[in-house]
């Protein structure tokens, strides 16, 4: 009797093993309840369009944080284009920490992606070369007319890898500038003229002394403030090839692959960080740190119109920015936020048209990046908006805080306390920009790519030390490059060197 | 008619050797069919390490590249930094852990206050509970050049100078060890624990009838009494000894490059050469490396437990 | 612990020095925990400026009401955190204890081959590809509570300890009595090892326990709906998007834009002690069971 219990036993185990899934199931993803719902509910109802359009769902994925009233906006999204091209949409934000590592199994066990957030800074063209995406050419022609007249054409000229296009950008500033940036209370105490600062040539003779009144006279706060790769040396802003990351950048005056760690302005500046953290007047801790504090006097940063503002507000205390050097177009700067469409999408087209809304109107990008009228921010002005009362960025049920990743920028409404004249600025500041001779221009990496890996660790290595002024230039630097040469960085700029020259060739 | 059913009549009687055992076969099953399920099936995905997958054409039929993926494991001195490192943590990881968690156990069994026994045992395992990014705030906490205890306060009262831990590797195989060795030895001293309460009081009590001290007792008693335990761990460690804690030796270093000499390890060598390369073929080419070398040790190890003390070896 | 005769303990002079030892060794296994608890009480201001102390400077609960604010969140996290972890150790340890039995025998046939075979599992397995790809595609893993339990249940570790155990402590001579006595396999398993193996089972349960709270990344691979976060998920997610969205930012200010308001210090230690809280009293629990484990391996004698 007891055997036959104990059999029994074992066999109500795995059974309630299997069962205990099943109870717990959650309901499934609302997209695919709203498909079955939708498609058997929408046989009588036909679109206006000429073409019957079937009523399918579109995965959006993107990384970020799951917004509260996330399905209320989807709601609020499918109502609106059910008319417009009868699709529905699944906003799927993924956390910025786990985004690539689950896209990437996604993609590689062909999972059901169908528009998904790129850029050149993450995987986006190790993904084109892994085939992950479908080549959007023909999709922007026919579906996407609008936005193909409206945005910048370097915006279309820059994701291309073989002249195909990958990823629809962002139209939003498409230079970049290094930027200098000052606590404005200490620029005023201090009576400093910050407008003398005009490239890197006048940091030792204008930034210096300044340090030094900060440091003689302001205990807690930083001079110069550092924060891992975010240094006094991220002013030099070469023409990288492949990523910062590996060795060799483009010397746009002489045509050739170059060392950065031999061009003269890094080694200057290498020098200057040496320099002054010895004389504490950068932050100790700049190898650990992760972030900016705001009691530091100045720092780097990327610049934008609007970039004061913005760390303004972040950091609880007012900044100036100025710009140093020219701001500039490279591929980098227009392909930082892209939507890609996943080679397994069952509906391609449909997203590119979704892809047309979002850049031309202006109600849908609005309804997306801020969510619904009177429920998540109320109009203070025609084009101003504000949170409800009561209600700040942390606090609100819809803030994904993405308007950067969800196309035309140009459509948001503006926030208050941002300029009024924000877009103007970021077209003037586009227009103003030195457009790279290698837009367009992607490098394949697969030829060298045990060269690349032991590289990068090199890098890894130096970099951040030298950065921060931790490592003596004059023996590092040396050093540094000799251990590239010693593990094949000679051959990943010849390769590079191969491919530009080919570039070039056929332009 | 006997001889067509020679093979019929052996396997009637391998079967009916093992029939004999069903409720043990029923015991194992639920247990088998979960193995069978998470971990077996899923193995196919070791020829992932062989090939240049591309998503188009998923795992199956993407084109094979022989031992390509392979190459950046062996090319580069630091490849080899990173993997004498791997080995020399390890090791210096088994040996010390198990002489410290034994010391521990054996003294907690000894000490008089039962009470604070209780109380000391609890807390050692408090740092077991911690993951590896909360431990590399708390020793930044400590060794931090601006905030860090030591620098701010303990140093500068002492008048001594600071001390750039983040910068200099000299000092982090003393560190990273002591953290591993704080982070794991509750866990250890646990296992040793267990072993020791299962040893039959009888042993210590004729022991002790014949004259035997403390340190006889321990050295014929209990340290034999436990060795069956002792080798397991051994043989498991060793399995594992071209794995490293990712999380230590990523996170509490604050993933600073000065410090790479001395703190690289495989682990994370493959991780800082993947990022944004994302290259499956590679990690798993990486991952592949280090089973297949912590096979053949195992199987080395085992073979040779075997040829000493046949009753512990593990299979 | 060991009941011995007065005359069998340790000499005065070596308990006060081992006692001596535990206590420093103690006090350095609790201070960082003490140390975050007293960061999380400071106020953030405080911790910029004068850096990390045992004791707040000025003491603030900020950190904390920060991370409440969203209090179903977190409850609810917590909710699925214990049935997890309940559950699935449950389920754990008697697959464990079950299958660690049959190798343990010496007499069965096939033990060789199951202990190898669960062994094998520790050294090789197919890749993070090849498993996401088996749980999602044949399982059906997505946001289902069992892809929290499945792939951590049964771990080999554990299985071997288990083992050894039974191994040892069990003598032969009892099992051989109780067969001859007509006792079935399932009988002498319930009735006779198991009891006398408690201090290992108890000490599986206590590792199982731990693994099963502190196991995010299940939840990163197979869980997207918040309704189904566990609280490790969502503390990590927490401090680990604040990391990555920093390593982007290396090479993208865009990424930087993204950090909007980004955890402070305190609220970072907060966290921690949040994600530890429950967990601390699950050690003493196991502990009564070792205790009794004793008592049972005295009587047998």
């Amino acid at each position: 009797m007891k055997k036959l219990v104990s059999v029994m036993l074992i066999i109500v185990l795995t059974l309630s093993l299997a069962a205990c899934g099943g109870k717990k199931e959650v309901e499934e993803t609302k997209g695919e309840n709203a498909d079955v719902e939708n498609n058997s509910s929408n046989v009588e109802e036909k679109a206006e369009d000429k073409d019957e359009l079937e009523s399918v769902t579109l995965k959006f994925t993107y990384p970020g944080s799951h917004q509260e009233d996330e399905e209320k906006v989807e709601e609020a999204i499918n109502e609106y284009l059910k008319d417009k091209i009868n699709a529905s949409i699944d906003i799927e934000p993924i956390d910025w920490s786990a985004f690539e590592e689950k896209t990437s199994l996604m993609m590689a066990t062909g999972d059901n992606l169908d528009m998904i957030f790129t850029a050149s800074w993450m995987t986006y063209y190790t993904d084109v070369a892994k085939k992950a995406y479908v080549p959007m050419n023909d999709l922007i022609d026919r579906y996407a007319p609008k936005t193909k007249e409206l945005l910048n054409p370097a915006l279309f000229e820059g994701p291309k890898v073989d002249g195909v296009i990958y990823g629809l950008s962002t139209n939003k500033e498409t230079a970049g500038a290094t930027g200098l940036f000052f606590r404005k209370d200490l620029v005023e105490k201090y009576k400093f003229d910050i407008s003398k600062i005009k490239s890197i040539k006048d940091f030792e003779t204008v930034l210096e002394p300044m340090l030094e009144t900060i440091k003689k006279n302001e205990p807690g706060i930083y001079p110069y403030y550092s924060n891992g790769y975010n240094s006094l040396v991220s002013f030099y802003q070469p023409l990288s090839i492949g990523g910062g990351d590996t060795p060799g950048y483009y010397n746009p005056d002489s045509g050739k692959i170059e060392y950065t760690q031999e061009s003269e302005e890094k080694l200057l500046l290498y020098d200057l960080a040496y320099k002054w953290a010895n004389m504490g007047y950068i932050n100790e801790d700049a190898v650990t740190a992760e972030e900016w504090v705001p009691n530091m006097f100045c720092t780097w940063m990327p610049y934008k119109p609007g970039k004061d503002a913005e760390m303004s507000a972040q950091l609880g205390v007012e900044l100036v920015g100025e710009v140093i050097g020219s701001p500039y177009t490279t591929t980098c700067e227009v392909t930082g936020s892209m939507i890609a469409i996943s080679r397994n999408s069952k509906n391609p087209e449909r997203c590119m048209m979704f892809l047309e809304l979002l850049n031309t109107d202006k109600y849908l990008n609005n309804l997306l990046n801020y969510g619904i009228e009177d429920v998540h921010y109320l109009k203070v002005k025609d084009n101003v908006i504000d949170f409800p009362e009561g209600v700040t960025a942390s606090t609100s049920t819809y803030y994904p805080s993405s308007q950067w990743m969800f196309q035309n920028q140009f459509l948001n409404y503006l926030r208050v306390g941002e300029a009024e004249d924000k877009w103007e600025q970021y077209d003037t500041f586009n227009k103003s920009a030195v457009v790279s001779p290698l837009l367009g221009f992607a490098f394949d990496a697969t030829p060298v790519k045990s060269e690349i890996a032991a590289c990068k660790n090199i890098r890894e290595e130096f970099e951040k030390a030298l950065v921060s002024g931790v490592l003596d230039p004059a023996v590092a630097v040396p050093e540094y490059l000799e251990k590239l040469k010693a593990n094949g960085s000679e051959k990943i700029v010849a390769e590079k060197q191969r491919q530009v020259d080919a570039f070039k060739a056929k332009k | 008619m006997n001889i067509p059913n020679k093979t019929g009549v052996t396997i009637m009687k391998t079967l009916k050797k093992h029939f004999r055992y069903y409720p043990l076969y029923l015991m194992i099953l639920p247990g088998f069919l979960l193995i069978l399920c998470m971990r077996y099936l899923p193995m196919g995905g070791i020829i992932i390490a062989f090939k240049n997958i591309n998503y188009a054409d998923g795992i199956i039929r993407s084109p094979w590249c022989g031992f390509d993926n392979f190459e950046f494991l062996f090319k580069t001195k630091d490849v080899l930094i990173a993997t004498r490192n791997t080995l020399s943590y390890n090791l210096a990881f088994i040996v010390l852990g198990m002489v410290v968690s034994i010391a521990f156990a054996i003294a907690l069994c000894e000490i008089r206050n039962r009470f604070a026994a209780k109380v000391y045992q609890s807390i050692f395992f408090f740092p077991y509970f911690l993951s590896m990014v909360v431990v590399a705030y708390m020793v930044f906490a400590f060794l931090g050049m601006e905030n860090g205890l030591l620098n701010k306060s303990i140093f500068s009262f002492l008048n001594i100078d600071k001390i750039r831990f983040y910068a200099e590797p000299k000092h982090w195989p003393f560190i990273l060890v002591f953290v591993n060795l704080w982070k794991n030895v509750g866990y250890s001293t646990v296992i040793y624990l267990a072993a020791i309460l299962g040893i039959a009081p009888e042993l210590y009590e004729a022991a002790i009838i014949d004259g035997a001290s403390k340190w006889q007792q321990i050295i014929y008693i209990t340290l034999p009494s436990i060795k069956p335990i002792i080798i397991i761990l051994a043989i498991m460690a060793i399995g594992r000894i071209f794995y490293a804690d990712f999380g230590l030796f990523y996170n509490v270093p604050m993933n600073s490059g000065a410090l790479f000499s001395t703190t690289q390890v495989i682990d994370t060598y493959v991780y800082r050469a993947m990022t944004k390369l994302g290259d499956l073929g590679m990690a798993a080419a990486a991952a592949l490396y280090q089973s297949f070398v912590g096979f053949v040790l195992v199987i080395t190890a085992n073979w040779i437990i075997r040829k000493i003390d046949s009753d512990n070896a593990l299979f | 612990m060991k009941k011995k005769a007065g005359v069998n303990q340790i000499s005065n002079r070596a308990n006060c020095i081992i006692n001596i030892f535990f206590l420093i060794y103690a006090i350095l296994c609790i201070a960082p925990l003490l140390l975050s608890l007293g960061v999380s009480l400071t106020d953030e201001k405080e911790v910029i400026l004068h850096g990390f102390n045992f004791i707040p400077r000025k003491f603030s609960l900020d950190a904390y009401r920060f991370l409440f604010q969203d209090a179903s969140h977190v409850l609810r996290a917590y909710g699925v955190s214990i049935f997890v972890t309940v559950v699935g150790t449950l389920f754990s340890v008697m697959l464990t204890a079950l299958y660690a039995y049959p190798i343990s025998r010496k007499d069965f046939p096939a033990a060789k081959f199951f202990t190898f075979f669960i062994f094998f599992t520790m050294l090789f397995n197919g890749g993070l590809v090849a498993s996401f790809y088996i749980n999602t595609q044949l399982f059906h893993f997505k946001n289902r509570l069992y892809s929290l339990l499945l792939p951590l249940m049964m771990n080999p570790f554990n299985v071997l300890i288990v083992r050894t155990f039974y191994k040892q402590s069990v003598p032969k001579s009892i099992i051989e009595s109780s067969k001859i006595d007509g006792a079935s396999e399932f009988r002498i398993f319930i009735q006779m090892v198991l009891p006398l193996s408690k201090p290992a089972i108890a000490t599986i349960a206590l590792f199982d326990t731990l693994c099963y709270w502190n196991d995010w990344f299940s939840s990163l691979l197979y869980i997207s709906d918040v309704k189904l976060y566990s609280l490790q998920y969502t503390m990590y997610t927490a401090l680990m998007n604040i990391k990555y969205l920093l390593k982007f930012g290396e090479t993208s200010s865009d990424a930087l834009n993204s950090l909007g308001t980004v955890p402070t210090q305190t609220v970072r230690f907060a966290m921690v002690l949040i994600a530890i809280g429950p967990i601390i009293l699950a050690y003493p629990y196991f502990q009564k069971h070792f205790v009794k484990g004793l008592t049972i391996g005295a009587l047998k004698g």
